[in-house]
């Protein structure tokens, strides 16, 4: 492991390079995804979220991109099948993971001639972007709360109110949720 | 039910402690990292040189022995397998490393043999089986592994033993065989993992913590902010740190192996504190048991000795219960229970290891605890309120490095 000793004594690990060099191509990148995303912010000072920043960056660089590209690039349509079937997996179950990777894969999707792999990497996308607007959505109706509140009481007019409800419907039915 | 006492000593300020418990646990860890720099594990003379080994490895071997029978049948129309023995006279203490080992006697089994045919068809089966779990990449119980042919093995203990057998016989841990035991333990804290491609961050599993897994060979560790792990013999007190949230307050990782510990806990602890290399603690109640639990994680079981080296964890320390902390903090006399001819017998047994032998503060406390012939439960120390164990007994403990 790779130890970080942080300015306020704190000791962070993280697994080394030779052994990321080992995983399959989409786990690198959606790994540096994942400390960047649910943990970095934890990490103590910024000049110690710098020198774990750069280390994620030499893991990104050496490791995770070329072997994602590698395997979307490769000429063995069951390689880059295969990668595209695993991003839609993770991408099922927590999509946030692929944001990372997503101008990879809108690239990908753009050169792919297989139209299996190609609809496989657009699936991946879709998920994301529908995680994305879900969030959106959750956000809205706990906004959408506070409006009703406001529409009682006069402090919104009922024209901003319509506006608002409009995006939210919108949300609603673009992400599949029901509307509460 | 324990009557409540107040706690006694000084009132001492927690944020004091706190930063003096981790002061404790950062010199342990620099400590310790100096020390596994300086390390080189050998083998002593004579013991069985046992690996954990990848999936296609170990089908290679179960081909290769395959081979070897196949070979000696063509040539003389009998065959036999060297099978290192599992008897108490063939365990060797490791006194270096604190370890059980496996020696290197061998038993000679031959087929074409009254007494050994019928445990060879049962060894050929279970290497059959090994070959299967290994080819597909996938993993079997032991009773699944029993009911693929109950006929022949008639009670899983026999399928037990051959998977045993079969095990030395590759030079291997029974996990890189593809055979599992079912898994208790429980794993909650610093800690991420990567199970093939999810990511587990064992601080997001809510109270109940994440169940260890017995398909370790699929779990990496790949991200810890723990200082410390700490192992617990009793669920119901894991549960009280993990409702807390101990870990936010005191960076660890807390593993629960609900009583005895079984091989998947054991080996997941051996990996946590051989990749991170923090200091690791055991608590378990104040009784000659707890004690055999805690040797357990520290040097493996008898029956397991030739994988002590991928189970044992030889730098686990016993922060508690000690005997002497009955008095220390106060347990009082109607928490404690009197220790029966069992009790006394088994830790009369435990002063005649040479692993206890050898360490002085270890004996000192098993020869308080023979001559008060008392003993208390980890939960006991709640008789000074629930929330005790966190806030007072656990720092206090730590702050003062005061551990076997």
């Amino acid at each position: 492991m790779k130890v970080f000793r942080l300015s306020d004594g704190r000791i962070v690990q993280i697994i080394d390079k030779d052994k990321i060099q080992k995983w399959d191509p989409a786990t690198p990148a959606l790994f540096v995804n994942y400390i960047l995303d649910k943990k970095i912010e934890s990490y103590g000072s910024s000049k110690d979220q710098a020198e774990i920043r750069a280390y994620l960056n030499e893991i990104l660089e050496e490791i995770a991109v070329p072997k994602l590209t590698n395997a979307l690039k490769s000429p063995d349509p069951n390689v880059r099948l295969t990668i595209a079937k695993n991003l839609v997996d993770i991408s099922k179950k927590k999509a946030d993971m692929v944001k990372g990777v997503l101008s990879f894969l809108q690239d990908a999707e753009r050169n792919e001639k297989e139209a299996g792999i190609k609809a496989n990497i657009a699936q991946v996308l879709k998920n994301y972007d529908k995680a994305v607007k879900r969030k959106q959505y959750e956000a809205k109706r706990k906004k959408m709360r506070e409006l009703d509140e406001m529409l009682k009481t006069g402090k919104i007019s009922a024209d901003d109110y319509v506006k608002e409800r409009k995006e939210f419907l919108v949300l609603g039915v673009e992400t599949g949720a029901e509307e509460e | 039910m324990c009557a409540k006492k107040a706690a006694i000593g000084p009132s001492v300020d927690p944020a004091a402690r706190k930063e003096k418990a981790i002061k404790v646990l950062r010199d342990a860890f620099e400590q310790k990292l100096k020390e596994t720099a300086q390390l080189s594990y050998q083998l002593p003379q004579g013991a069985l040189v046992v690996d954990e080994i990848p999936a296609d490895a170990a089908f290679k071997k179960t081909v290769e022995v395959a081979k070897s029978l196949y070979d000696q049948i063509m040539e003389s129309g009998r065959f036999a397998l060297d099978v290192p023995s599992r008897s108490s006279t063939n365990i060797i203490y490791d006194e270096n490393n604190d370890l059980l080992l496996l020696g290197e006697k061998m038993n000679r089994k031959w087929f074409h043999s009254l007494t050994s045919v019928e445990d060879m068809t049962q060894l050929i089966k279970i290497l059959e089986i090994v070959n299967q779990l290994l080819e597909k990449r996938i993993h079997a119980t032991k009773r699944e592994v029993f009911y693929n042919d109950v006929n022949l093995f008639k009670e899983q203990v026999n399928s037990d033993n051959c998977i045993e057998d079969l095990s030395t016989v590759l030079n291997t841990i029974r996990n890189s065989t593809n055979i599992v035991a079912s898994a208790v333990g429980k794993a909650v804290g610093r800690l991420r993992i990567r199970d093939q491609s999810d990511i587990i961050d064992l601080e997001a599993m809510g109270s109940g913590g994440w169940a260890i897994t017995p398909f370790l060979d699929n779990v990496e560790i790949i991200e810890s902010d723990a200082e410390f792990v700490l192992v617990i013999e009793k669920d119901a007190a894991a549960m009280r740190l993990s409702e807390a949230k101990w870990w936010k307050e005191y960076p660890c990782i807390i593993i629960s192996g609900r009583g005895a510990a079984d091989i998947a806990t054991r080996m997941f602890l051996k990996r946590i504190n051989k990749i991170l290399n923090i200091p690791t603690f055991c608590l378990v109640d104040s009784d000659p048991y707890g004690h055999y639990i805690y040797s357990i994680y520290l040097r493996g079981s008898k029956k397991l000795s030739y994988e002590s080296p991928f189970l044992a964890t030889p730098n686990i320390h016993l922060l508690g219960v000690l005997t002497r902390d009955l008095d220390s903090y106060n347990v009082p006399k109607e928490c404690r229970i009197s220790m029966n001819k069992t009790d006394i017998k088994r830790c009369q047994e435990m002063l005649n290891e040479s692993f206890v032998q050898k360490n002085p503060r270890w004996v000192a406390d098993l020869e308080l605890m023979m001559k008060i012939k008392e003993k208390a439960e980890i939960q006991s120390l709640s008789a000074h309120g629930f929330e005790y164990l966190t806030s007072e007994y656990l720092p206090s403990k730590i702050a003062t490095a005061d551990w076997i």
